[in-house]
């Protein structure tokens, strides 16, 4: 899969030498206001994070790719409905946390924001957030 | 040749052996155990005790109808209960003082302002002419248009130096400012924040504690307080120690208040004298009195207040449990022990905690033979089999405990359970003699759950049994010893970051805030305190002498050798002693379980023993 980078036209900047983020990897067609507001939450925790476009539709293998071609280990992938975490050590298929956010409201996204938080909290080391989130041990 | 079972009734667990006896000389088939139900010595104990027959006699290969007798121990005649009171009391009259730890506080430093709700900055009534300002940005402000309107009040020259956000926004907003700016966020009680009022808003860089705000004359400084008012405000910086973020607002009438509750007076009643101690004066003082009264015959506190209660009310719960009247109740021991407690300040606006003084308190009463005897009663009907008590509790557990290979003696040991330490010492030709202090198990776990605020017992006492580790990747695991542990499957999501306990079921998370070296230094203290100060006043009780040095052989039996971190606990602090002391190990194979139910059959053995 390839990925170019949405932030800055010069494409590459994903592998190793650029600056370390959470790569955030979205399927075409999702709005760049979901992926601002994951970029959002890690921002909180003070973790800069890097947009890039997949050609994946599964949000699991965009978050994978994001976690393994990020220098901080730490991917999300969005793709339709689902948001995706992963980490550059777990099995491919096998993401940190899925979830559903078809209901995140429009606006604040308060889902998507939760995601980039605890995409955040992995880098730093800090339990996530999981009280309104299944843990996604499976990979649906 | 006959069969006996021998059933040791514990505070938690209880215990069976079964033993062929010919000729007095016991041959042991099995053992079982079962955790007990209800307080020990009372009729709930029949469930479990049944349970425990069916167990061993499975093992053995026999039925409990088989048995020709069992034996059960004559209980330690003693119950404790245990009870906590805190000495002194936070009290935060006006909301003057926000303190906490939110994860990510925004921008560093310390500004002191009039507090100002950020509608004041929107309506354009706040001026570059006005004193400095603290912004308060409620949860309805997005953090993009909070941060918007600072800015642009900030470049029209409006003096805002510091703010605080009712949502996890504080970096976001200072992100989005031309200055960083102390921002304390997470302050869910905003609504209570005074407005108009003269504030100061501190926030340390990571990895640092607030300096100016936790030191009283940190706040005089910004506030110009006079000396008087300084005093004032000691309980505020002693509340915020040690947090990374806080604000503290001056109110005119706000006042926080450290207050001494009145916790009352403890009186010993001993065979010669009467002494009253008073609870303030800490476990040290309670000790040492009880030590001059000692031996005690009865135990009072104070009517009408804090002790006097706690001390009733455990009389009561023993006079209910043994269904003797309260009169004939009388308390035999004490064990007093001090402790720091967080407690939630009362009136405060984001769940701040102050660390306030406490004193726990072991309390022991003697029961009698009787309750036994109606167990023994009861049993013997519902499985048809004769029942005996089978002697004093501590000759059984001596008998037990000298199975162990290389034991000899003269033999002290130290049985310690849920309510009490018990001590027995024998020596060649001389009758067993025993003692039973107030404070165990129990009292340890209401030292961990207190010191360390948890919610429930459960977890403390969780805390108490298990060691800890702390999940520092998606794969690994670091033991509180240091040592690292890798995993081939990932750890579950939910345990990332987290403090867990190292159980049977696998890692099980901690829901607290305290650092893994804090819970571990609060479970090794209560045990410091409680079990292994009481083993030292058992062992010295019955030494000859009262002088440790005295003693040959030491033997820990029951619970307390099970224990993952005690016996090497208790083996530190004898060893100074020169003495041998060690984990038994009932019939070399046992540990240090099933030495009543074991000597209960030697000793039936040596009776019936042909001369």
């Amino acid at each position: 899969m390839s990925a170019s980078d949405a932030d800055k036209p010069s494409i590459g900047s994903a592998e190793a030498g650029a600056r370390p983020a959470i790569h955030v990897v979205r399927a075409s067609g999702v709005d760049d206001a979901c992926t601002g507001r994951v970029a959002i939450g890690a921002e909180e925790l003070g973790i800069p994070t890097r947009v890039l476009i997949g050609e994946d539709t599964d949000a699991v293998a965009l978050a994978h790719h994001g976690a393994r071609t990020s220098r901080l280990g730490v991917g999300v992938g969005l793709a339709g409905d689902r948001i995706a975490i992963h980490e550059r050590h777990m099995p491919a298929e096998q993401a940190v946390i899925v979830c559903d956010v078809s209901n995140d409201p429009m606006g604040q996204r308060p889902g998507h924001r939760r995601a980039g938080e605890n995409a955040a909290r992995l880098v730093v080391g800090r339990p996530l957030r999981l009280d309104d989130i299944a843990a996604g041990n499976d990979t649906g | 040749m006959s069969l006996i079972a021998g059933i040791d009734i514990g505070n938690s667990t209880t215990e069976a052996a079964i033993a062929r006896v010919t000729d007095g000389r016991p041959e042991f088939l099995a053992s079982g155990m079962a955790y007990t139900q209800g307080i020990k010595g009372t009729l709930d104990n029949i469930p479990a005790i049944i349970d425990v027959l069916e167990q061993a006699t499975a093992k053995a290969g026999v039925n409990v109808a088989d048995l020709d007798r069992v034996l059960l121990n004559e209980a330690t005649p003693v119950i404790g209960d245990v009870a906590m009171e805190t000495v002194t009391e936070t009290v935060v009259t006006e909301s003057s003082m926000v303190g906490h730890n939110p994860d990510s506080p925004g921008g560093r430093g310390i500004g002191v302002g009039r507090t100002t709700a950020i509608d004041a900055l929107v309506q354009n009534e706040a001026s570059a002419d006005d004193e400095p300002i603290i912004v308060v940005v409620p949860a309805d402000y997005d953090f993009e248009i909070a941060a918007g309107i600072i800015r642009r009040a900030l470049e029209a020259g409006v003096p805002i130096v510091a703010g605080i956000a009712q949502k996890d926004d504080g970096v976001l907003i200072v992100n989005r400012l031309p200055e960083a700016l102390p921002f304390v966020d997470e302050v869910g009680r905003i609504d209570k924040v005074p407005l108009g009022m003269l504030a100061a808003v501190e926030v340390a860089p990571q990895g640092h504690a607030v300096r100016e705000l936790s030191n009283p004359y940190g706040i005089a400084t910004l506030f110009s307080l006079t000396p008087e008012e300084t005093g004032f405000v000691i309980p505020i910086a002693k509340a915020l120690v040690g947090l990374r973020s806080a604000v503290v607002v001056r109110t005119p009438a706000g006042d926080v208040t450290s207050k001494p509750i009145p916790a009352g007076t403890i009186e010993f009643v001993g065979a010669h004298q009467r002494l009253s101690v008073a609870l303030e004066q800490g476990a040290d003082e309670i000790m040492e009195t009880l030590g001059r009264v000692a031996p005690i015959h009865d135990v009072h506190g104070e009517a009408g207040t804090n002790v006097g209660g706690m001390i009733e009310h455990v009389r009561q719960t023993m006079a209910d449990l043994t269904e003797k009247p309260l009169a004939e109740v009388f308390i035999k021991d004490v064990l007093a022990v001090d402790c720091l407690v967080p407690q939630k300040v009362a009136g405060g606006v984001a769940d701040e905690f102050s660390i306030e003084t406490a004193t726990g308190l072991a309390i022991m009463v003697n029961t009698d033979r009787l309750l036994m005897t109606r167990i023994a009663d009861t049993l013997a009907r519902r499985i048809d089999v004769p029942v005996e008590l089978g002697g004093i509790e501590a000759n059984s557990a001596i008998l037990g405990a000298l199975t162990t290979p290389g034991i000899d003696y003269p033999l002290a040991i130290i049985d310690g359970g849920a309510g009490s330490v018990d001590g027995a010492i024998c020596r060649r030709d001389k009758p067993v003699e025993h003692v039973h202090l107030a404070g165990a198990g129990h009292m340890t776990t209401l030292l961990i759950k207190n010191e360390l605020g948890l919610a429930s017992v459960d977890v403390a006492e969780k805390i108490k049994i298990h060691s800890l580790a702390k999940v520092e990747s998606l794969f690994h695991i670091r033991h509180e010893d240091g040592g690292v542990q890798f995993f081939e499957t990932p750890l579950d999501a939910t345990l990332f970051a987290r403090i867990v306990l190292l159980t049977d079921d696998g890692l099980v998370p901690i829901d607290t805030r305290h650092t893994l070296d804090r819970i571990r230094g609060v479970r090794r203290e209560a045990k410091q305190r409680v079990l292994v100060t009481n083993s030292l006043r058992v062992l010295r009780r019955i030494a000859p002498g009262g002088n440790i040095r005295l003693l040959d052989f030491v033997a820990i039996v029951g619970r307390f050798g099970l224990d993952f971190e005690l016996p090497q606990m208790l083996m530190t602090e004898l060893s100074q002693y020169g003495i041998v002391v060690g984990v038994a190990n009932v019939r070399g194979a046992l540990g240090p379980t099933n030495a009543v139910a074991t000597g209960l059959i030697i000793n039936h053995g040596q009776q019936e023993r042909p001369a």
